[in-house]
């Protein structure tokens, strides 16, 4: 082969090998772009939540207690409107809110002042027309928002709490749960909802206790009066009464007072009522002798371990007694005498069982209680604390601790969640029976409800509890109220019913009443008759005897 | 057949001037968002594209032979040049690349493209030599030349250049008719160690994976070429308009330099790509055809047209196989289109090296070719 004709044929081969790698390559580009269009996807912004909305709380059977709803609010430009005088006139026509509202909103240099939140949606057409009309839309515009409501107004308003304008939770489970509740925008979908909340609380149960608690009220006039139903079996809270109350819907004009949730974060001595933990701890100890009869005249004095005097009085003679007779009848000198006759150290410990000086884990803020140690205590302290004075305990506390009486003896945690449930149906939080620890044996705790049992028989002080066609099993209280001048006390009563198989357990306290009566046998203890039977009527409950109205 | 000659200028100053236009395209969103004028990359690439043709108007004006005895001391500049780059302080490392030479007033620039324009007329040069007793010495010589600069190109990182570079050596080497069993056996050689040095750089397996499944990493290593994947399936057949491109707007990186075509493609369509393939191919085969017909005459010339014409329009094939996805990303730039100013002067120049070449090849100038023969017979003096 000569040279030229090898130089040739390479230079043809190349040429060739060339040529067709750019035509493959032509031929690719042509394939990529004229015939794979379908295949590649044209970019779009993905969905991301428009609305965001935040989730309902809702009791336990899925009544709605708070829900977002569309709201309208009106919104000035003060910066575009000239002749402030006049327009605010037509405004605070158009819109019911005081001239000189309106005008110091206009009057300020700013873009944006919200003249008025909270009209209804359906006002929208005939607002838009009014201000067109007025020549004022254009500086004044309408906005949509998601407002909160609450369907329930002020039943358990303390529980439920309220959002501020711009759906932050700041009060109650609204806040405690805020994070659960609000709404996230989230990718892929057009409106995002927060997790709705589903509380123990028993909506039916809470109407009927505002309204025993309202008719109370109305007859004793009391500065404030807290409730608690609870679930024996459970510990969950059915129903949170703190009066005075307030609108969650008018948050603005609630009070301080009427803000706080009593029933869990407020302290005071509980007095006689305290005497079935006393008892209990007495009774677990077994060094009190519960054999011989206690004789009580109207005033005893002790001779202590330490060989000081205490002089211990009822506010009557209650005669011979013993322990079912010391709760019946509410004895201070004879519980001050077991408790005497058992060691500080048992006395202290076996309260401290009950949970009086720790918080529970509920999300809602619960004081504590206030039990001091054995160290602390004065020579009156042990006697006195028997009778439940020198001590401090919440609503919740005193509530609570009567599920040892209901559980063979176990403490259960208090439940005020029952689940949170996510826009995709995903259940959290739910709520469980939380055993906290075995605080007396089964024996004492139903020696305990036996003795609670007799109060509500004749003879009795909680008497009035009763109810035909089923027992209950109660104990009241009076108690003065620390440092008051005049002679004010808070009066209550415990109950657990049906007695033989027990389903509830509620508290009512009252404090300072200023009716005709002081006494807790009096102004609670009815309360809590009245509350049985509404239950019965209302089907919560099954009595024998009872008749259709 | 003066018509070739003016259609190669027209060809060449056709892919120039659209060069620069789908660069201005392609590269104002880049400049606006480092800050500068729009036309900072515009501005650039003019000046590298002016000097290159005063270059090469210059270069046309000097006998050929000149340059034939030129390319030792070339040679010698070139290998300084490149072992400043790779061990002094004028070396200016950029995106982990030590590829640019910063020497006192002149503008930075790549030396790796002068060793590609060098080693062309340096093959050339030895190849052309009519000595057949020591054809294999040279050949053996070239071989050896060539794979010291590939293994400087490569300590520079820049793998796919030094692919180009050695494909273009082993097609001139195999134009002197060098034995094939030795191409086979030194082809064999550069495939095991090109593999072992591909995958020595943990950099370069990733690209090889992502290329080989795209769908792993398509946020990662891919986004590049998914995204060029994207503009050009946007492009059609008419593109969206000079200008009106979406994907040069920061979303694919570096969209003005090895990616332009992605561009182009989304701009000006298929029409457009094809209108660039057509004139790289009219390109490519001028050039070919006035080494092939000044063979006979001037190996020199023949050689080096055979070289340059090779070296830009494989380039050109390289670049667009890896934007269209058919080959693994490399950075390796478009000739006349991306941005980078020694690539552009180094093109034009080899342009200017075709354009004279071609038209030496057409026009009966006997005295040249004679002259130069003579002084190869003084230089080379043929043995009896």
């Amino acid at each position: 082969m000569s040279n030229a004709s090898r130089e040739k044929r390479f230079y043809r081969l190349f040429v060739i090998f060339s040529m067709s790698f750019a035509v493959l390559i032509i031929l690719f580009f042509a394939y990529r772009m004229l015939f794979s269009r379908s295949s590649t996807k044209k970019y779009s912004d993905p969905v991301i939540s428009s609305t965001c909305q935040r989730g309902n709380i809702l009791d336990r059977n899925g009544e709605i207690i708070a829900t977002s709803i569309p709201y309208l609010m009106v919104i000035a430009n003060p910066r575009q409107i000239v002749e402030k005088e006049s327009s605010a006139l037509k405004l605070s026509q158009i819109l019911g809110v005081p001239y000189e509202t309106v005008l110091s909103s206009l009057s300020v240099d700013s873009g944006y002042r919200v003249l008025k939140r909270k009209i209804d949606s359906s006002q929208y057409d005939s607002l838009k027309s009014r201000l067109s009309d007025a020549g004022l839309l254009g500086p004044v515009y309408i906005q949509r928002y998601d407002g909160r409501f609450y369907p329930s107004g002020f039943h358990g308003a303390q529980i439920i709490g309220f959002t501020d304008v711009d759906g932050n939770g700041i009060e109650g489970i609204e806040m405690a749960f805020d994070s659960i509740l609000k709404a996230y925008p989230t990718v892929g979908r057009e409106t995002s909802v927060g997790n709705d909340v589903y509380l123990t609380i028993d909506m039916q149960l809470q109407y009927l206790c505002d309204s025993v608690i309202q008719t109370m009220c109305e007859e004793h006039d009391p500065d404030y009066a807290v409730l608690i139903l609870q679930d024996a079996r459970t510990g969950e809270i059915l129903s949170s009464v703190s009066y005075p109350w307030y609108n969650p819907n008018n948050y603005n004009l609630s009070t301080e007072d009427s803000l706080q949730n009593k029933a869990f974060a407020f302290m005071y001595e509980p007095g006689s009522v305290f005497k079935i933990f006393s008892l209990a701890a007495c009774l677990e100890a077994g060094t009190a002798d519960f054999t011989t009869e206690y004789e009580c005249t109207g005033s005893r004095t002790f001779v202590t371990d330490s060989r000081q005097s205490v002089t211990i009085t009822c506010h009557e003679p209650h005669g011979v007694i013993d322990y079912e007779g010391m709760i019946a009848k509410s004895c201070n000198g004879a519980i001050s005498n077991w408790a005497l006759q058992t060691s500080n150290e048992e006395f202290y410990n076996g309260l401290e069982d009950f949970h009086f000086s720790t918080e529970y884990d509920i999300p809602l803020f619960n004081a504590s209680g206030s039990l001091s140690s054995p160290e602390n205590w004065s020579y009156r302290s042990k006697s006195t604390i028997s009778f439940g004075q020198e001590m401090m305990a919440t609503p919740l506390q005193l509530a609570n601790a009567a599920t040892v009486f209901t559980n063979q003896g176990i403490l259960l945690e208090p439940q005020l969640i029952l689940k949170t449930v996510s826009q995709d149906g995903i259940i959290s939080n739910q709520a469980k029976r939380t055993e906290l620890n075995q605080t007396v044996s089964a024996e004492t705790a139903s020696k305990v409800l036996l003795a609670m049992k007799k109060a509500t028989e004749k003879g009795g002080t909680a008497i009035k509890t009763s109810v035909a066609g089923l027992e209950v099993a109660a104990k009241t209280g009076t108690a003065e109220i620390l440092n008051s001048d005049t002679g004010a006390v808070t009066a209550s009563t415990l109950a657990v019913f049906p007695a033989d198989d027990p389903m509830y357990i509620v508290y009512i306290a009252a404090s300072n009443p200023k009716g005709s009566t002081i006494w807790g046998a009096n102004i609670a203890s009815p309360a809590i008759g009245n509350l049985i039977d509404d239950m019965v009527s209302a089907g919560k409950l099954k009595s024998l005897e009872y008749k259709l109205p | 057949m003066k018509t070739e000659s003016l259609v190669f200028i027209l060809v060449t100053l056709a892919l120039v001037l659209l060069g620069l236009l789908c660069m201005f395209s392609a590269s104002y969103e880049e400049a606006l968002s480092f800050g500068f004028d729009s036309s900072y990359f515009l501005k650039r690439q003019i000046v590298f594209a002016v000097a290159a043709i005063v270059a090469s108007f210059v270069i046309a004006l000097i006998p050929m032979r000149f340059f034939r005895f030129s390319v030792i001391p070339l040679m010698a500049i070139c290998l300084i040049l490149m072992l400043l780059t790779l061990f002094t302080n004028f070396g200016v490392s950029t995106l982990g690349a030590r590829r640019w030479l910063s020497l006192g007033p002149l503008p930075s620039f790549q030396p790796s493209e002068i060793v590609k324009f060098s080693t062309i007329l340096f093959l050339a040069s030895v190849l052309s030599i009519e000595d057949s007793n020591s054809k294999m010495v040279r050949q053996l010589i070239c071989a050896g030349v060539c794979l010291c600069f590939a293994t400087l190109i490569l300590l520079q990182k820049d793998y796919s250049t030094t692919v180009v570079y050695l494909g273009v050596c082993i097609a001139m080497l195999l134009l002197s008719h060098v034995n094939l069993p030795w191409v086979l056996l030194g082809f064999g050689f550069l495939m095991v160690g090109g593999t072992a040095v591909m995958l020595s750089e943990p950099y370069r397996v990733k690209r090889i994976a992502a290329f080989l499944f795209p769908n792993l990493d398509p946020s990662g290593i891919n986004y590049q070429v998914t995204i060029a994947r994207k503009a050009i399936s946007s492009g059609g057949l008419w593109g969206k308009g000079l200008g009106n491109g979406y994907y040069k707007k920061g979303i694919l990186p570096e969209v003005q330099n090895d990616f332009i075509l992605a561009n182009i493609a989304e701009e000006l369509g298929f029409a457009g790509v094809l209108l660039i393939f057509l004139l790289f191919i009219a390109f490519a085969v001028i050039g070919w055809r006035g080494s092939r017909r000044i063979w006979e005459r001037d190996r020199f010339s023949g050689y080096a047209a055979f070289g340059f014409t090779t070296m830009i329009f494989w380039q050109s094939l390289v670049n667009a196989a890896v934007v269209s996805g058919l080959f693994p990303p490399t950075g390796i730039p478009m000739p006349f289109f991306s941005q980078g100013g020694t690539n552009l002067f180094v093109v034009i120049i080899e342009a200017g090296f075709l354009a004279r070449i071609v038209r030496d090849s057409l026009s009966s100038r006997k005295a040249e070719v004679t002259l130069s023969a003579a002084t190869d017979d003084l230089v080379f003096p043929e043995k009896p």
